[in-house]
């Protein structure tokens, strides 16, 4: 019998590389539905939540250089967040992953930002899409009461 | 003069040269410890020997969104990640600025383990424990609870600072 637990691959995952100002994000592709050029997403005139507003980066609104957007499909609803500069797409194997140190681990404010891959060595702020997805929804609910 | 004389000098020299001896006694049995001297700004600091692991030259820190302002960052340690804090920031003053001298000091406290930035690293040294005053009254509350107390290094007043302390304090500000 194989279980949800045996299907899960603990090798690693393959991960869409972005930048956002000088700070390297990476996301699972497997929880990423499309990525979409802005131009090509403002004509579907959905809306879409810009990074920094679900977790600010600077004191003010950062300007995007290569703004993106992707698409996730979480428990049937989709939720659409736009980044910036994707970079790369390349497999981050488990002996590269790490958890937060303590500090940052216990004061951080979003679980789904939820630990660092080494990508040449340089640390990488990995996003659960589901997790960053689940707050978004979350965020619009208490927004319409 | 008599042998049985008990001069009142001979007297004193030989309760001078007694004492001494004393005193040489407990110094030697005085506890010894281990201190690493920093520098934030104009003020010195230390930290226990013991809680020090080791000490880097400034990496490339990653910013780390949605964190307290005095945690600058993450670094790759050998393919260890810690967090780096800023002592003065924690403390509500001036942001640490970083040079060629600035060093990061990587701490480890009741299995806490954190980088803090520093100006220099001064020295380290062995001092004795009788050496190390109570801090000054005047320290504020929040101060006073992670510093263990204070001492004379070269003419410079140095605050010493309990790693495990700092922070648990720094995990109870959020």
């Amino acid at each position: 019998m194989t279980t949800a637990l045996q299907k899960i691959n603990i090798d690693g995952f393959k991960a869409l590389v972005f930048r956002m100002q000088d700070i390297q994000f990476a996301a699972d592709l497997e929880q990423i539905n499309e990525l979409h050029e802005m131009p090509q997403w403002q004509k579907t005139e959905e809306e879409a939540v810009p990074l920094d507003r679900l977790i600010p980066l600077t004191t003010i609104p950062i300007v995007y250089k290569e703004p993106h957007v992707i698409t996730i499909n979480y428990q049937g609803t989709r939720v659409s967040v736009q980044i910036d500069q994707p970079e790369d797409i390349t497999f981050i194997p488990i002996d590269a992953i790490r958890s937060f140190p303590p500090l940052v681990d216990n004061l951080r404010q979003h679980l789904w930002l939820w630990g660092v891959g080494l990508i040449n060595d340089k640390p990488v702020l990995l996003i659960d899409c589901h997790k960053m997805a689940a707050e978004c929804l979350s965020n619009q609910e208490a927004a319409w009461h | 003069m008599e042998e049985t004389d008990n001069y009142k000098s001979d007297r004193i020299l030989e309760e001078i040269h007694k004492r001494k001896d004393r005193n040489l006694e407990v110094q030697k049995d005085e506890e010894k410890i281990k201190l690493v001297v920093f520098t934030l700004g104009s003020h010195y600091y230390a930290l226990h020997g013991d809680s020090v692991k080791e000490i880097l030259t400034v990496l490339k820190i990653v910013r780390v969104p949605a964190t307290p302002p005095f945690i600058l960052g993450i670094i790759n340690v050998r393919g260890d990640i810690q967090s780096v804090i800023d002592v003065n920031l924690f403390m509500g003053q001036s942001p640490t600025q970083t040079s060629v001298h600035s060093r990061i000091v990587i701490a480890e406290k009741n299995g806490i383990r954190s980088g803090i930035i520093v100006d220099t690293v001064q020295d380290v040294l062995d001092t004795p424990k009788n050496s190390i005053q109570k801090p000054i009254s005047t320290l504020n509350d929040t101060i006073r609870y992670f510093v263990d107390g204070e001492f004379s290094y070269r003419h410079h007043n140095v605050t010493l600072l309990d790693a495990g302390k700092l922070f648990e304090k720094m995990t109870e500000k959020s």
